[in-house]
């Protein structure tokens, strides 16, 4: 009877990673992963950058024989060129004043004895007005030091700000290794955000999955026929492991993804790897992927079972996507304060503890000790879930023509 | 043979069956019959092992019938379905593998019966590729691949066109003739009583008749009798024998007192013919069909209910 199972398990199996939605989701996952990443930084910082562009700069010259405006003439000419913008000098202001207005030049900048000032239709660039704005500065700044008499060179090297190095203690070894404090603060969130991302949406789909493909069996009637060939809880177990197999698949690719890209990081471009992406943490996320993902998909099952339609198992199973939400939203704070109380009742609560207990691990700040009593917690709920779960499965499977509220269902137990 | 003692299932208080006691005997096919909600669909689900009973037992040759025995029958549901998305051999391949039959075993067999009902070249196309009636054939082609001695049919030959439905009919008199154990079930009360040598009603769970057609007319038909005559029948009535007649025509439908037979009618009748007043025709025992035993047995509720409706 044991070999039924696995009948229904490798056809479970087969059903979902055969598809093509399967094998895209795959291959494109760790890309759309590493877009969400990275797109949003490079857009923010690129959305200014007009570097290597050619850009037609006026320029009014009042007075070229002054001290001052020569200094800036010369200077600002030479970064210009250095820019590859090109120079349209004038002496007349008119004249250069009308290219501004007409569009032939991005703008001019006028320079007369007493001041520095730039003219342009588009004064929000604050690239072009921030380069023009630097040189001036400097040779300001420059002018002023040299007046009184000190070098600008020895001035320059004295204004040195202080760079604070930052030390990261080992939460195990206790060991100090310094660190880059702003990016290790960015990898020390995102890294956990994106496994518990990962451990979200990989939870709901598959667990809806096997909602959604025990609703379709009990509405088209399959179920009589393998109920006539199998027990409730072969198949209930059949379906749990052949698709969390399919998801274990798809992470092994995943993971197997992320482990060549590294490494090709780290040969390529001297990257050296943060913690937060060690082996330890990813093998964190293959075990709590699993044990997540076999207590939601349990009690998915038990839900779809209990349902007269996918609307229905939606109603039934909003209370368990509150469980999968609510540790996104508060991981910022667990990962600030992993000792608060309520990061240790996330973190050791079975239907939270998945994606918060993964979270303060990989960041490094979980005892081992509070990592395996999280793992036990949850291997007990499993456990005691399955258990249940087939009960309603059992029940449920049968069960046409009403739609049965929570309380009902947990009658039947 | 498979027998059900005493079996009872109920849901809370409602007894859904009621200690209901049947054999279906290898090499018969065996018509389980009655209105909506009599009990059918729960007796199935206990024979199949689907539902547990809550008293009484099924027995299969002698021997208790348990769950370990799902490999050796078939069940072709009331209402249908398969794997929309999948290949049709593959959703054959896993209710075969079910069964506990392998891949290896099963794919010759698939290709028999697909042969069979002429469905070779959809082997390989998708279900929902398939119109309702083929959809059908393959559904009755999943119940009997892993050769199965116990066979329950439910509805088979609704959605089937006349050559399918012949060919369904051969097939099922093939698994009789091999001696396997047929169990049929329609609401269509012409083709059970074409088809089943045993008819079991059942209502509100309890068995109400059991038997060979031929037993069941035995027992309700004879009572009515059709005569074909010129002249005058109008005597008929008084005759001792005589429950009631009905006029139409050149014909009259006779009732006749319980325990009458058609052999005294005939005897009171012979008078009247050699008084001259009456000429027979034709003269005829009705035989009641199974619809109208269905509905008399049946029925009766249905009119109750209205009743109590009003």
């Amino acid at each position: 009877m044991k070999s039924k199972t696995l009948v229904i398990l490798k056809h479970e199996f087969k059903k979902i990673a055969a598809t093509k939605t399967f094998v895209v989701t795959t291959i494109l996952g760790p890309f759309l992963l590493a877009a969400m990443m990275f797109l949003p930084a490079l857009t923010s910082v690129d959305s200014t950058d007009r570097s290597g562009e050619s850009i037609n700069m006026g320029m009014y010259v009042s007075n070229p024989d002054n001290a001052y405006v020569k200094a800036n003439t010369d200077a600002l000419q030479a970064v210009f060129a250095q820019m590859g913008w090109i120079i349209h000098k004038e002496e007349n202001r008119d004249i250069v004043h009308q290219k501004a207005m007409n569009g032939e030049l991005e703008g001019y900048v006028s320079i007369e004895s007493d001041k520095v000032s730039y003219y342009s239709e588009n004064t929000g660039d604050i690239y072009v007005t921030s380069v023009i704005e630097n040189v001036v500065s400097e040779i300001q700044i420059a002018q002023r030091l040299t007046e009184r008499g000190l070098d600008v060179q020895e001035v320059k090297s004295l204004m040195t700000p202080y760079k604070l190095p930052i030390f990261k203690i080992a939460a195990e070894s206790g060991e100090a290794t310094e660190s880059d404090g702003m990016t290790d603060y960015l990898v020390a969130l995102l890294v956990p955000m994106c496994f518990a991302m990962m451990i979200y949406m990989s939870v709901l789909l598959y667990g809806q999955m096997i909602g959604r493909s025990v609703v379709t069996e009990k509405t088209s009637k399959i179920v009589d026929v393998l109920l006539s060939s199998v027990k409730p809880s072969q198949l209930m177990i059949g379906k749990i492991f052949g698709v969390g197999l399919a998801g274990l698949l798809q992470y092994g690719i995943w993971i197997l993804f992320a482990a060549v890209g590294l490494q090709i990081a780290v040969i390529g471009f001297d990257f050296v790897i943060p913690v937060q992406l060690s082996i330890i943490n990813f093998v964190y996320l293959g075990i709590f992927f699993i044990l997540g993902y076999l207590l939601f998909a349990s009690c998915y099952a038990a839900m779809g079972s209990a349902s007269e339609d996918e609307q229905h198992m939606a109603q039934l199973s909003t209370p368990f996507i509150l469980f999968l939400i609510a540790p996104i939203i508060l991981m910022t704070g667990m990962i600030q304060n992993p000792n608060s109380l309520m990061s240790t009742v996330f973190s050791l609560f079975p239907l939270t503890s998945p994606m918060s207990m993964l979270a303060i691990a990989t960041t490094g700040q979980a005892p081992l000790w509070k990592i395996l009593l999280s793992i036990g917690l949850l291997i007990a709920a499993i456990i005691l879930v399955i258990h249940l779960a087939s009960k309603i499965f059992k029940t449920g499977i049968l069960m046409t023509g009403k739609n049965f509220k929570f309380k009902e269902i947990l009658r039947w137990l | 043979m498979l027998s059900l003692k005493g079996v009872t299932k109920k849901y809370g208080d409602f007894c859904a069956v009621d200690k209901l006691d049947f054999d279906a005997p290898a090499g018969q096919i065996v018509g389980l019959i009655g209105p909506n909600g009599a009990g059918k669909s729960t007796t199935i689900r206990m024979i199949m092992n689907i539902l547990e009973c809550d008293e009484g037992e099924i027995l299969l040759d002698g021997k208790k019938f348990t769950a370990d025995d799902s490999n050796i029958i078939g069940y072709l549901p009331e209402e249908r379905g398969l794997y929309k998305k999948q290949k049709v051999v593959d959703v054959l391949v896993y209710l075969a593998e079910l069964k506990g039959c392998t891949k290896q075993e099963a794919l010759p067999k698939i290709d028999y019966w697909l042969k069979r009902f002429d469905l070779m070249e959809w082997k390989d196309k998708k279900i929902d590729s398939l119109s309702k009636g083929m959809a059908q054939k393959i559904q009755f082609v999943s119940t009997i691949i892993h050769d199965p001695q116990i066979l329950f049919l439910d509805e088979p030959f609704s959605g089937l066109d006349p050559v399918s439905a012949d060919e369904l009919l051969s097939i099922m008199n093939e698994l009789k003739q091999s001696g396997r154990i047929l169990l049929f079930s329609t609401h269509v009360m012409e083709q059970a009583e074409k088809i089943c040598d045993q008819i079991i009603m059942l209502n509100h769970g309890k068995k109400i008749l059991d038997g060979s057609m031929q037993k069941i007319r035995a027992q309700y038909g004879k009572n009515t009798i059709t005569i074909d005559y010129s002249g005058d029948a109008s005597s008929i009535s008084d005759l001792p024998v005589v429950e009631s007649v009905q006029h139409s025509g050149n014909t009259c439908s006779v009732v006749l007192k319980n325990g009458s037979s058609v052999d005294e009618l005939f005897t009171s009748l012979t008078p009247l013919i050699s008084q001259g007043k009456l000429s027979l025709r034709s003269i005829k025992v009705d035989e009641p069909s199974l619809h109208s035993i269905f509905v008399k047995l049946a029925g009766h509720d249905f009119e109750e209910k209205r009743g109590g409706l009003r």
